[in-house]
């Protein structure tokens, strides 16, 4: 099996992907998304998100399709929503591993 | 109040939390950093007032943020001020906002792509190093003679002094390399970076090793062109200022001697004076002198007796190179050319004034090696006279030069 490159997922990089599933975005568009979306429990700073958003890019889970003036758009690719899922499963797994133990 | 100031920069550019602790510091007392040169960064005078820094990797070669990143760098509290090096961004905010990065596993990925990056370039300058090593070592360990080749070679310390600049190159690559390793480890364990360094501790020494790695690299590249400059020949009759010079004449003592020219191209190639500099010997002088004598034959009725000297002379920077350099010219001059029969006659001389003297004859052909001091002169002579009549001469002819 290959390894991946991108072992792990963090909570912030998950969220940045997952802002790229109903639409294309630039920069500012995905820390709104996260900064809603967990009703600002995910703080994401600036140098996070275009570190983020270059790693993505250089992995091929997103690609830029567009850059108007100085701003860039980019949409999520096959191999990024194949890691979203990836990752959703992972989680999924840990819920359940964690429910199956009960309450303490 | 806006005038530039510059400032040594103390510590390594990649000495991330270095960097940022001086800059940090330096704007508690009014320095605000306008941009990063070479050695210095250049501050403008404001009113003190403390701020923190951040060295922020670049996400893609670009040489500033694009309008959108300004504009939420800004919203976040981050002002742009310049870029180092095409590497870092540097931002700059007030104590108290929140950081740049909040995910520090995220960040060691961008790390990790410049840690690799920096392996690649410490392999090749060690490679490089390496070969340029095995060049030099090359030249002088397999030659037959490396302190003549050394003390003649007028770019022999040119190299040396890459090599040394070769090797500081090395051990400042692996040095970078190791700390930006370090920093991804700790990235991707999930603690983030720290902004806090002592760029004091060792700062006298990162400035005094630059300069000193400027200092050889100019060197380098100065004492060739310089000793080029310096050399010179002529006719050995058109030369006025005084030379560590026997005559031919001197030694024939025949007044139906005279000096025969014998040109080529413009060039006596029998009677010239060649000056040469080297760093080991700043001093050379290359003599060539031939003559006849009317009226007479050689021994062997060969033809006309026709004497030639020609004279080799060095001051060293040091005396200790003076024996090994003897040494090196009996076996280059005379060990080496009658190999393998060895049929010439050895015999050490001895004269106030002079450390050494050996005289060695051979059909003819005479060669007197001596020195004194920091100077060393040899004489080959294919005549009739005998060379060893002339150590006190010789040893005056040195006494004068010494001084």
């Amino acid at each position: 099996m290959a390894k991946k490159v991108l072992e792990i997922l963090t909570e912030t990089m998950f969220y940045v992907l997952m802002s790229f599933l109903r639409q294309e975005r630039c920069g500012i568009e995905i820390a709104e998304f996260v900064e809603q979306k967990t009703a600002g429990r995910v703080r994401m700073g600036p140098g996070t998100l275009y570190t983020i958003l270059a790693k993505f890019e250089e992995e091929g889970l997103i690609s830029e399709i567009r850059v108007e003036g100085r701003k860039r758009t980019y949409r999520i690719t096959a191999r990024g929503i194949e890691a979203y899922h990836e990752e959703i499963s992972r989680l999924r797994a840990c819920i359940n591993d964690a429910e199956s133990e009960g309450e303490i | 109040m806006s005038k530039s100031v510059r400032r040594w920069i103390p510590v390594s550019l990649y000495e991330i939390a270095g960097i940022e602790s001086w800059l940090s510091d330096l704007s508690a007392q009014g320095l605000a950093l306008e941009r990063f040169g070479l050695y210095f960064a250049y501050f403008r005078r404001t009113e003190p007032c403390k701020m923190i820094y951040r060295l922020e990797l670049l996400p893609r070669p670009m040489e500033e943020p694009d309008d959108e990143m300004l504009d939420f760098y800004l919203h976040n509290g981050w002002e742009y001020v310049t870029t180092l090096n095409r590497l870092f961004w540097v931002f700059r905010a007030l104590p108290g906002t929140a950081e740049i990065h909040t995910d520090a596993v995220a960040q060691g990925y961008a790390y990790d792509k410049l840690s690799r990056k920096l392996k690649q370039s410490a392999i090749v300058v060690f490679a490089a190093f390496l070969l340029i090593a095995a060049m030099i070592a090359g030249i002088y360990l397999f030659s037959e003679w490396p302190v003549l080749q050394l003390v003649e070679d007028s770019i022999a310390l040119n190299q040396f002094l890459l090599l040394l600049v070769e090797l500081a190159a090395v051990i400042q690559a692996f040095r970078i390399y190791r700390a930006i390793r370090h920093l991804v480890r700790r990235l991707k364990s999930g603690l983030p970076m720290e902004h806090y360094g002592n760029y004091r501790r060792g700062r006298n020494v990162h400035v005094a090793a630059s300069v000193m790695l400027s200092a050889a690299v100019i060197a380098s590249m100065f004492f060739p062109i310089w000793g080029m400059k310096k050399n010179w020949e002529m006719p050995l009759s058109e030369v006025s200022s005084p030379l560590p010079l026997l005559p031919l004449d001197m030694v024939e003592k025949s007044p139906l001697f005279a000096y025969r020219s014998s040109l080529f191209q413009g060039k006596d190639h029998d009677n010239f004076v060649r000056y040469e500099w080297s760093v080991l010997s700043p001093v050379q002088y290359q003599i060539g002198q031939r003559g006849i004598v009317s009226g007479e034959e050689w021994p062997d009725h060969s033809g006309e007796y026709s004497p030639s000297m020609q004279i080799r002379y060095y001051r060293l920077i040091s005396s200790a190179l003076s024996d090994p350099l003897i040494d090196d010219l009996i076996y280059r001059y005379v060990e080496r050319y009658y190999a393998p029969d060895n049929n010439f006659d050895r015999m050490k001389l001895s004269a106030a004034g002079l450390d050494r003297a050996e005289l060695f004859t051979a059909a003819g052909r005479q060669i007197l090696l001596i020195h004194a001091g920091n100077q060393v002169m040899m004489l080959r002579y294919y005549g009739e006279k005998n060379l060893a009549e002339y150590t006190d001469t010789l040893a005056g002819i040195l006494a004068r030069w010494s001084e």
